[in-house]
């Protein structure tokens, strides 16, 4: 008769066992490979659709009306004339309203507004304060995409030809352009490419981290230890002469690597995508995608100590499950609480407190996005590493005493409350 | 008669129940398999027998008596008991996944075999069963009675002198229970000592050496066909059964 396998031994073939299966299921390669992978890529075309429909570009032309015909020539010469704008006559028998009009944005021009003379105080040409007299009214329907579009463009082209108006206006009473203008204030944007992409990814990157590792444990560990048990293959499992221990670990090390298989390819796709969205839409600021290798170092570590502490959790939750459907009920909360865990940092700023890194979930959401942006303190590096180590020990050894304890398995009235009334003992 | 090759003495299981009361599943059960023998555990449904074969199979913890498999204490040395058996029982399934040599393979592994015997044993196994021409589909694809028979080949392939098969055609249409029956008959040829717990009375008829009868958690009797029916006067099984449960009630 052949000698037992060795325990590193058992525990490599429990994990061959493992990928081998779940290679081959269909649910779990679409879970845990396809779905990582094109989720950003769907997420970007959902995204440049509602851009595009915000923008009215995608609803071809748009037809614009005006009431007065008395527009400025200098406004009308800033307005689009090209294949998107139509500029349609007035129809005579419209109202202010624009009720029953063809067209999708009326504009509407006072007279008075290119009105200007000795009767107009220079304090309303200074701050703008509009009289009775002179002022611009846009009609605009707010359902209608291509409505909006054709507002904010008026909107602005109105407001450049009024203060040039303005000047015009000043110059006209005297005033010099250094009277007009009392003050004028710039800003400047002072971050450089690369620290702007950097605080991009601090606010992005703990979001689709956090969602990535629970989706990742979620799925392999219903499969591993729920799934092998409502398909009746645990008690297989346990007649061969393997230490209990080491088809816990086995289990563990598949759900850590289907975690972190599915982190990387999420986080490829991510730069993937980010690295071709960039070169599309054309941005106020230059972004330069570019993570210092420490940080990275660091990220890496969190999440290789997150996915054992949340493998071992899961798998410890999910031992007294019977079926698939009583392990999702089970493991869901747990998996939406992390998910959205990484929303507990939106607003702390950009520092990690000792606090912050004694609080699992927290600290690895706090401890990416501080890295990413380049502040953070190797005080609470260790302290947030120490914590999920200490929690994943925790969780390991109560799921190794739990699958020891024959009722686990063989004792149909068992659930998750009986089994911790039971105590930890082995 | 050859040595012994499972023994229980005094071997007792009790379960708490949610009242905090106890179900005494298994009773002091006294038993004895020797090697080529076909040793057939009747009882009820809930009379003791899963929770015995369990406890020979280590899966569960006896609380009170002890019991040996081919020498190995079952508490003690609950890795060499569960290499050197095979077990089977209606909740022992397949990797759905894996194709019907996979599953043979894997199990070979699982119990330490050397690469190179594990693949003449596999070829041997499947020959033995006539699975060979299946022998490349997935567990999920084969009919029951396919199934049973690669299950079977997943307990014997690291060549255990011990088998325990627990209810082993329960759920199985006709032709596959007979197919299943036949295996078991091989196995026996084959010199293995054979735990066979059922509680259809024509297969304990069929197939085992010495059936041992138990009610309720305790050993009712034991013996021979024959034996059975001199000690109780009755010709056919089921009227010793009867018997023998009835007594236990009385």
């Amino acid at each position: 008769m052949p000698a037992a396998p060795s325990g590193l031994s058992a525990v490599g073939l429990i994990v061959r066992k493992e990928l081998r299966e779940a290679l081959r299921d269909r649910n779990m390669v679409i879970q845990l490979l396809l779905l990582p992978i094109i989720i950003y890529p769907l997420m970007g075309f959902g995204a440049y659709q509602v851009y595009l429909i915000i923008q009215g570009a995608s609803q071809g032309q748009v037809n614009i009306s005006w009431i007065d015909s008395e527009l400025p020539a200098e406004l009308r010469e800033s307005l689009p004339d090209d294949e998107r704008h139509l500029f349609l006559p007035t129809p005579p028998e419209l109202d202010a309203t624009g009720a029953g009009a063809d067209a999708d944005l009326f504009v509407r021009l006072r007279a008075e507004f290119e009105g200007h003379g000795d009767e107009k105080p220079l304090a309303l040409l200074s701050w703008w304060v509009v009289g009775d007299s002179t002022y611009a009214q846009i009609h605009y329907e707010s359902s209608s995409d291509r409505s909006q579009e054709m507002r904010r463009l008026f909107r602005d082209r109105i407001r450049d030809h009024s203060e040039a108006l303005a000047r015009k206006n000043a110059g006209a009473v005297g005033l010099s352009e250094a009277e007009f203008a009392v003050f004028e204030l710039k800003s400047e944007n002072t971050a450089s490419a690369s620290q702007v992409a950097r605080y991009v990814l601090s606010i992005a990157m703990p979001i689709f981290l956090m969602s990535m590792l629970s989706h990742g444990t979620f799925y392999s560990t219903l499969d591993t230890v729920v799934g092998e048990r409502e398909r009746s293959t645990m008690e297989t499992l346990f007649s061969a002469p393997l230490p209990r221990s080491a088809v816990l670990l086995g289990k563990l090390i598949f759900v850590v690597i289907s975690t972190l298989v599915t982190f990387t390819l999420n986080m490829l796709s991510l730069l993937l995508f980010l690295g071709f969205a960039l070169q599309l839409v054309e941005l106020p600021v230059e972004i330069e995608l570019q993570v210092p290798l420490v940080s990275i170092l660091i990220i890496v570590g969190a999440v290789l100590l997150l996915s054992i502490t949340l493998a071992s959790i899961m798998m410890l939750l999910a031992l007294p499950a019977k079926t698939y459907r009583e392990g999702q009920a089970v493991l869901t909360p747990v998996h939406l609480v992390v998910a959205f865990s990484s929303f507990a940092a939106l607003g702390t700023g950009q520092t990690m407190t000792v606090d912050q890194a004694l609080i699992p979930l927290l600290n690895v959401v706090m401890l990416c996005k501080t890295v990413i942006g380049g502040e953070y303190t190797w005080a609470t590096v260790w302290i947030s590493y120490a914590v999920l180590a200490g929690l994943g020990v925790i969780s390991m050894v109560l799921a190794r005493r739990f699958v020891g304890r024959e009722g686990v398995f063989f004792d149909p009235t068992l659930n998750l409350k009986r089994l911790l009334r039971g105590g930890f003992r082995a | 008669m050859s040595e012994a090759l499972v023994t229980t003495i005094g071997l007792s299981k009790v379960y708490s129940d949610h009242a905090g009361g106890q179900i005494r599943a298994v009773d002091s059960l006294d038993l004895s398999c020797h090697a080529g023998e076909i040793f057939g555990l009747l009882g009820l449904n809930g009379a003791g027998k899963t929770t015995t074969m369990r406890m020979l199979s280590t899966a569960l913890t006896p609380t009170a008596g002890r019991a040996e498999v081919c020498g190995h204490d079952i508490q003690t040395a609950a890795r060499e008991v569960r290499a050197s058996i095979g077990f089977l029982s209606g909740t022992t399934g397949l990797y759905h996944r894996l194709t019907a040599r996979e599953m043979i393979e894997t199990f070979g592994r699982l119990h330490g075999m050397e690469a190179q015997h594990l693949k003449s044993r596999v070829e041997e196994v499947l020959d033995l069963f006539e699975i060979d021409k299946y022998a490349g589909m997935r567990c999920e694809k084969l009919s029951t009675g396919m199934k049973q028979k690669v299950n079977i080949a997943r307990a014997i392939v690291h060549d255990p002198p011990v088998l325990i098969l627990d209810e082993p055609t329960s759920g199985l249409d006709v032709l596959a229970a007979a197919t299943t029956l036949e295996f078991v008959q091989k196995l026996r040829e084959l010199g293995k000592c054979v735990l066979y717990s059922t509680h259809i009375m024509s297969e304990v008829e069929r197939l085992c050496d010495r059936i041992a009868i138990i009610h309720g958690g305790r050993l009712r009797g034991l013996g021979t066909l024959d034996e059975l029916r001199v000690s109780t006067n009755r010709h056919y099984l089921e009227d010793i059964f009867r018997d023998l449960v009835r007594e236990d009630a009385a």
